[in-house]
């Protein structure tokens, strides 16, 4: 505090500044944004792709990155698809130096926030091909968001990310966690590692 | 004041420095201290070993009927979507970076932790798809159960909702093979391309002689 010691009225007008200050916050922090209806809730399906499998492969997955430019979380609740038999959200956790697959029920895509499906982490599961899946196929995918209903993506077969991650730098077969950018830094934990999480700059203190 | 606080800012700045120093120091010596070597290296030596074991196209094979080639050793299982075929793709691709007479002195083999759902033809022919060099290998679960065990992995079935329906969850780890059939080398899931394909080649042409440390050159590898 450096007006400490002034003038009484400084201190004075200075205190009601904060005040103001403080009360301007909490009105901004309650009205963040001018909320979009959920007819308006949209999600943005980018970089997907299906992994072409050997024809004699009974199981191949989807990828693609999900990008919520709205005020509220959204969820992907259920996906289909006519290729396979069935098709399921996926997730890959690591048990110490073990890779394990398990279904989960939603991913969830934080508001303003985006999710990364892709090698290692989650992915849309296709169980039991009806027909193979070769490089340069389309395969559509049909997903259904909590708020942004139904959403069919037409997406090509590849061998790996690398084809349509062609313009990032990063080494994509190389990350093997699960991004999930949000501004809300407290989402799950076991995301944040290795993930592109903006790292949060020391205070310093002098 | 004002010169006060110079005085105390450079102080503290300068431990700040002197700080700092000591931790680069510290840094520096960490690769080339002994135990960042020995470590990996020690480990290694109990690992690993010859086995028999059963190829796709039905023939009893043994990892020393590949001696005098380097082997890329992975466990996984054929109904896995993600983690087996990017290991795959990315062995493959790493292969692609060798000359032909470096990568016909080696040896890509696959064994399964599914032994009862991949059959010798169901191996065979989803390896094939990658690369026609690649060796499916299979056994009974308990043959299986003992190479594991001599390669530390560890692998279960899980979400069981059928007889053939589950998934396995497993190791990942890469084994580079040197030419005497000895563990040379872990890579972790998923290995990076170029960094496989060095290591490959270092093993091929030093006959794995030339051990730089392995900490050092993970390190190379991030940056």
């Amino acid at each position: 505090m450096k007006n400490k010691g002034n003038i009484f009225g400084t201190l004075l007008t200075f205190g009601i500044l904060v005040l103001l200050g403080f009360i301007s916050f909490g009105c901004a922090q309650s009205h963040p944004h001018t909320k979009p209806a959920d007819s308006h809730a949209v999600i943005e399906v980018k970089n997907g792709w299906v992994r072409a499998m050997p024809p004699v492969a009974k199981n191949s997955a989807a990828y693609m990155k999900f990008s919520n430019n709205n005020a509220s979380e959204d969820q992907l609740i259920s996906v289909s698809s006519s290729i396979s038999e069935k098709a399921e959200i996926h997730e890959i956790v690591s048990i110490g130096d073990m890779l394990s697959m398990r279904k989960v029920e939603l991913i969830l895509i934080p508001a303003k926030g985006s999710v990364d499906l892709k090698p290692g982490g989650y992915h849309i599961m296709l169980l039991g091909l009806k027909s193979p899946i070769k490089v340069g196929d389309l395969v559509q995918i049909h997903l259904t968001f909590e708020k942004a209903g139904k959403v069919s993506v037409s997406l090509p077969a590849q061998e790996s990310a690398a084809m349509v991650h062609g313009n990032h730098n990063m080494d994509h077969s190389n990350s093997h966690k699960n991004d999930v950018h949000s501004p809300d830094h407290d989402m799950d934990n076991k995301h944040k590692e290795k993930s592109e999480y903006p790292i949060k700059p020391m205070d310093h203190k002098m | 004041m004002s010169q006060n606080r110079l005085t105390k800012e450079s102080k503290s700045n300068s431990i700040f420095v002197k700080n700092l120093l000591l931790l680069l120091i510290g840094i520096l010596l960490l690769p080339s201290s002994s135990w960042a070597k020995n470590d990996l290296y020690d480990y290694l030596k109990t690992i690993g070993g010859d086995f028999t074991l059963t190829n796709h196209f039905g023939e009893k094979t043994s990892l020393k009927d590949y001696q005098g080639k380097t082997v890329l050793l992975f466990f996984g299982y054929l109904n896995c979507p993600d983690v087996c075929p990017t290991a795959l793709i990315g062995i493959k691709m790493a292969l692609r970076q060798l000359k032909d007479e470096e990568r016909k002195k080696t040896q890509v083999l696959f064994i399964t932790v599914d032994p009862d759902r991949d059959d010798s033809q169901f191996m065979k022919e989803y390896l094939e798809a990658f690369d026609s060099s690649f060796i499916g290998l299979r056994g009974s679960t308990e043959e299986i159960a003992k190479v594991g065990k001599q390669y530390n992995i560890r692998y279960f079935k899980e979400q069981i909702k059928s007889e053939s329906e589950y998934n396995v969850a497993h190791s990942t780890t890469l084994y580079l093979i040197g030419a005497d059939g000895s563990v040379k080398d872990l890579l972790s899931h998923p290995a990076n391309q170029t960094y496989l394909a060095k290591r490959l080649r270092e093993e091929l042409n030093h006959g794995g002689k030339k051990q730089s440390s392995p900490i050092l050159d993970r390190l190379k590898n991030f940056f």
